[in-house]
Formats: C-alpha cells, structure tokens, sequence
C-alpha cells in the first residue's frame, strides 16, 4: 500500500512543524483567526473588509482578493466597519489534537514514532503551555547551551568565545530541524550569534566588558559552572550590544548586515522546498526558511527599536546616519511576508490536511473547475504553488491534467506528465515510508486512460513497463 | 516564422523565476500576498521591455542587415507595456484580467516579430528590463539579476 491518507505520525509531524514554527501559544491564536476568517467568508467578496483582534496594533485586510496585514486602517474602511474579534489566549485544541496523533501513531506505528522521536517533540511542545512556560523553555534552552559547550576545548576564555558560538548554533539549529524548540526561542539567539560572527573581531565582541546596567542577558550557559563562570564569554540580545558605548559604531554597522543574508538564504531553501517531491520534505523546507526569515526580521526589528530610542539619539549625526532606517524597514517587510507565507502554508497543512493532499479531491477539482474556465483553473494553480500551499510536483501533475482536456495541448501534457513520472520514480521508496500520497500511481493512471483513449499499445507497453519497477 | 512558444507560457515561466522576489513591488507599508498574479503581472511587463530592447538592437543596425523599420512594432510593444504599469497591482481580480488581455495581444503582436538566426544579443534587452524592474521598485542588485535570468529564459525558448 503506498497512500495511507489518516497516516497518524505524518500528520502529528505535520502539525507539531505548524505549533513549533513560532511558538505553540501563536499558533493557537492564528488557529482560531483562521476560523473566523472562514466563517466570514470575506476573501469571495469584491469588497474589502478589515479585522481586527482586541487589543492587537494590527489590521487583518481582505481587499478584492488580496489578503494583508496592515498597521494602518486603509482609507475605504470606516473604524466603525471593523470586525473585532476576540481569542481566547488559553486555548490548547492544537496541543490536544497532537497529543491524539501521538497516541495513535506510539499505537499503530510504533517503530516509525520511536524513529521520528514523537514521544520527544510531543514533551518539547508542552513546555510552552502552562504558567510555567517561560522559565521551562528558558531551562531547556540552557541545557541546550551547555550541550554546546561540550565542543569548547581549552584555551584562554576569549579564544573560547568563537568555538562555543559556533557550537551553540549547531546545537540549537538541530533543536530546532528537529522540533525540539520553537523558532521564537532560538531566532533572539542566532542574531546574536550572527552579530558576533559578523564582526571583525568576534573574540573582542566575546570578552566586552560587562555592565550591570544592562540586564537584558538572553543566554548565560549557567548550567555548566565548571566551564562557565562569571568572567566567560556569553551572548546577550542583539540590543545590548547595539547599546554598549564600546562598540556603538561598529554595532550598527555590523547589525545592519544580519538581515540580508538570512533573506538570501531563506529564498534559497524556499527554492529548494518547491522542487522536492515529497510533501513531508515541502515542509520541512518551509520550516527551515521560516526560522531564517524571522531572524532576518528580528534583527531588524531591534534595529528599528533603537532607532527611536534615547540612546541613540544622543549619538552623533555621523553615527545615526549609518543606521539608513528606510532600508531596515524594507527588509522588515520582506522577511516578515516571506515567513508569513511560509507559517501560512505549514498551518494549512494543519488545518486542512486533504486539501491538496488527496488525489481524489485534487483530481474532481480540476476536472469540474477546468471544464467551466481552463485558463483560470491553471492560474488558480500556479498561484497556490506560488504561495506554497502545495510542492511543485503537485501543481505540475495538475496542469497537466489541464493539458490533457484540450486536444491542442494533448502532447504537451503528456510530456509533462512524463517528465514529473521520471523525477518522482528514484524517490518512491522514501515516499512510500513517510506515507506520501500515491502520486506517482496517479500520473501512471491518467497517462494509462490517455493511451485506452487513443487506443495507444506502445504507450500501453510503456506504462506497463513503468508499473512494474514501482515496489 | 512563428515563435517557438507562446507568450503565455514564456511568462509562466519568467514569473515562476521572480518568485518571491515580486515582493518588492508590493506597497513600503504593507505585508502583500497577491503571489502569482502580481508575478505575472511583472513578467508580461518584463517581456514588453525584452521585446522594445530586442527591436531597438534590430533598429539599431537596420542598415547593415537591410531589414525593414521596426519603428511601429516598438511602438506597440511601448504601448502594452505602459498598459501593464497603468493596471493597478492591488487589484488582484482585476489585474488577473488585465494581464491576461494584455498577453493575448502581446501574442498577436509577437508574430509580427522578426527572428534572427544568428545568436546575436542586443545590450538594449537588458537595459530595458533592469529599467523596467528599477522602476517596478526592485533594488538595483536584484534588478539586475533578474534581467539576466530572463533574458537566459527568453533565449532558450524564443530566440535560440
């Protein structure tokens, strides 16, 4: 059997990536946003409405299919017009249902859930919930720090210090690949880590000297005395270095420099999610550029902070003009749409797991929505690939189908039905593992129904030949 | 002789290069998610350029190659493309529209489009589309790249 539709461990991997890609706490939030945007059905209509959650500084806007968020009410809209809506900010429904898949999948599939370390992401995910969440994940991150200074080695403290930066990104990168941490615990961190490998000098950034007066410590490896006493190396929030009268210069001109590459790259490993051919990979691939683009946007939302703050404009004109506000706003912006999208489509898949999942339901879509209106249909496609609701494989296998209606495209869409067979064929063993639906059996399908239909037997043969290298 | 693809499909494919580089058209203040539309939107702009750089580079040394004037079709392609600018890109209902006019008529008019058999390629085709994208708000870096991936696109499937 290669599709097992309610397979309980994909889906409980789904949904801890959609809890963990910001923190659980949010994602219970959005849930619930989700649903009352669903329940008003505002993206069919041709007006714009805007929403608005109690006591947020935002604007949720729906204008003539466009979907935004917005800080400031767009003109069209009166105040009064705004559809305020409450959350309840306890909610735990996702937790609960990933506590069920968990159940099911430590039931049905055990071997596969000790594999995926189930058990694990499943504690990981409750430390968020509760009144103790704070210092629960706070004591985890630093057991966490102290794995990594395992790799320290000997030498002075200040030559330490770009060892045991490295060794924190290590361990808490695959913390968070592996959804043992959310991406708003540990995306403070890497732009601190960040700063420090950005600056000419990492060990003097190391052995700054510390000041009471700045308490803003976000990691202390405390956990390991023996290593780390009062005079070792640490890293603090973005802000305190941003902050310290030492480097005030070289920290705006170093921190200035975070966000960029992490746009860089997490465009790179959203390219590489939209050409993988299998959902589980799609996601974790989205998980991956998420986290990349929340640094990038965390760093400079800091950055934007001290700009308005008192300290910095008490430095000299030749000192704020490196800040350049206008282009920190801008990569704001880009990192924020980009891991929205990202979030969005990880949290869909949550949600609405059958949506682009099942075949059957891809399938009667496309056959009804292309009869009425092909052109709009391929859009409509091209446009949920492009915003990552579904891998690239999908949205070519679907339009391909398309193709397959219309006798002028006929050959086009066989060869790309083809084309999409020959990349997914290597991989159908790992498919078949990670419980992905039986794609590959369906290109087989529609190009079997073309050749009956053109009364084809070497494409018959072909097929056939095809069917019998599948496992 | 006809154009080894259509316009459409050059476009699908250009705007699946954008990618989520189309971002930054969408307006300073505003998180905007309008994707493969406005992606569209901004290839069917891109292409109108490669087309009036192309038939500049033609014009350019019309004399040597003895070809005919190619001053109305710039004209045309100068049209459509100031036809893509004036559609509003908020509007993404009506933008789908817009861009989907505007490529059938860039097809009509693409036919009429002489080809080359020598791989010659004109400094203008890029300038245009780094104009274009600079004045779309892409940054200049990012413009540039983008100019260079198409043109590639365009060569391989329209030119040679």
């Amino acid at each position: 059997m290669i599709y097992d539709g309610d397979n309980p461990a994909r889906r409980f991997l789904t949904l801890a990536r959609a809890l963990l890609v910001r923190n659980p706490r949010e994602a219970e939030i959005a849930r619930q946003t989700h649903e009352i945007g669903r329940g008003l059905r505002v993206g069919d209509r041709d007006e714009i409405h805007a929403l608005s959650m109690r006591g947020a500084p935002w604007y949720i806007v729906f204008d003539r299919g466009t979907k935004y968020t917005t800080s400031e009410l767009p003109s069209g809209i009166a105040p009064a017009d705004v559809h305020e809506f409450e959350v309840d900010r306890d909610s735990e429904v996702l937790l609960h249902r990933l506590e069920s898949f968990a159940e099911r999948a430590v039931a049905e599939q055990p071997e596969l859930a000790a594999e995926l370390q189930i058990a694990r992401i499943l504690d990981a995910v409750r430390m968020y919930y509760g009144p103790a969440a704070d210092s629960t994940v706070t004591g985890a991150f630093l057991l966490l720090a102290s794995r990594a200074a395992d790799n320290l080695g000997d030498g002075p403290p200040e030559r330490r210090f770009s060892a045991w930066v490295g060794s924190v990104s290590k361990v808490m990168s695959e913390a968070y690949d592996s959804l043992l941490i959310a991406g708003s615990t540990v995306w403070p961190l890497f732009a601190s880590i960040t700063f420090c490998r950005l600056s000419p000098d990492p060990d003097v950034t190391g052995a700054l000297p510390r000041r009471p007066d700045f308490p803003k410590q976000l990691l202390l490896a405390i956990a390991r005395h023996e290593v780390f006493d009062e005079e070792s190396p640490c890293l603090y929030d973005l802000d305190w270095y941003l902050e310290h009268p030492l480097i005030a210069r070289e920290a705006l001109l170093i921190a200035r420099h975070i966000a960029p590459p992490y746009l860089r790259n997490g465009d790179a490993t959203v390219a590489a999610a939209r050409a993988v051919s299998t959902f589980m990979e799609f996601q974790a691939g989205l998980h991956a550029a998420a986290f990349k683009f929340s640094v990038a946007t965390y760093s400079c939302d800091q950055l934007l902070a001290f700009a308005d703050s008192p300290y910095f404009l008490s430095h000299p004109p030749d000192v704020r003009e490196l800040l350049q506000p206008e282009v920190i706003h801008a990569n704001r912006l880009l990192g924020e749409e980009k891991r929205v999208i990202c979030a969005a489509s990880l949290f869909s898949a949550a949600a609405d797991p059958l949506d682009f999942e099942s075949i059957a339901l891809v399938l009667t879509w496309i056959e009804a929505a292309a009869e009425v209106d092909a052109r709009g249909t391929e859009l409509q496609i091209r446009d949920d690939e492009f915003a990552l609701r579904m891998p690239r494989f999908v949205r070519d296998v679907a339009i391909a189908a398309i193709e397959l209606k219309d006798v002028s495209r006929r050959q086009l869409g066989l060869r790309h039905l083809w084309e999409v067979a020959s990349r997914m064929e290597p991989e159908i063993t790992k498919a078949m593992t990670l419980g992905e639906p039986a794609y590959l059996l369906l290109i087989y399908s529609l190009l079997q129904r073309v050749a009956d239909e053109d009364d084809d037997p070497v494409a018959g043969a072909r097929i056939a030949e095809a069917l019998s290298r599948l496992p | 002789m006809p154009p080894i693809v259509n316009v459409s499909e050059l476009a699908n494919e250009v705007a699946d290069e954008i990618g989520f580089d189309v971002s930054h058209v969408r307006p300073r203040d505003q998180l905007f998610f309008s994707g493969f539309d406005l992606a569209l939107w901004v290839a069917g702009t891109l292409l109108s350029s490669f087309f009036i750089g192309y038939l500049k580079g033609i014009q350019k040394g019309a004399e040597k190659l003895g070809e005919r004037s190619v001053d109305a079709l710039v004209e045309r392609f100068e049209q459509l493309r100031s036809r893509f600018r004036n559609s509003d890109p908020l509007d993404q209902k009506a933008l789908r529209k817009d861009v989907a006019a505007l490529m059938d008529e860039m097809q009509d008019v693409v036919h009429q489009v002489p080809r080359l058999q020598a791989a010659t390629a004109f400094a203008e085709e890029e300038q245009e589309m780094t104009r274009t994208l600079l004045e779309l708000n892409f940054p200049a870096d990012q413009g540039r790249l983008i100019a260079e991936r198409t043109l590639g696109t365009i060569r391989r499937r329209w030119r040679w």
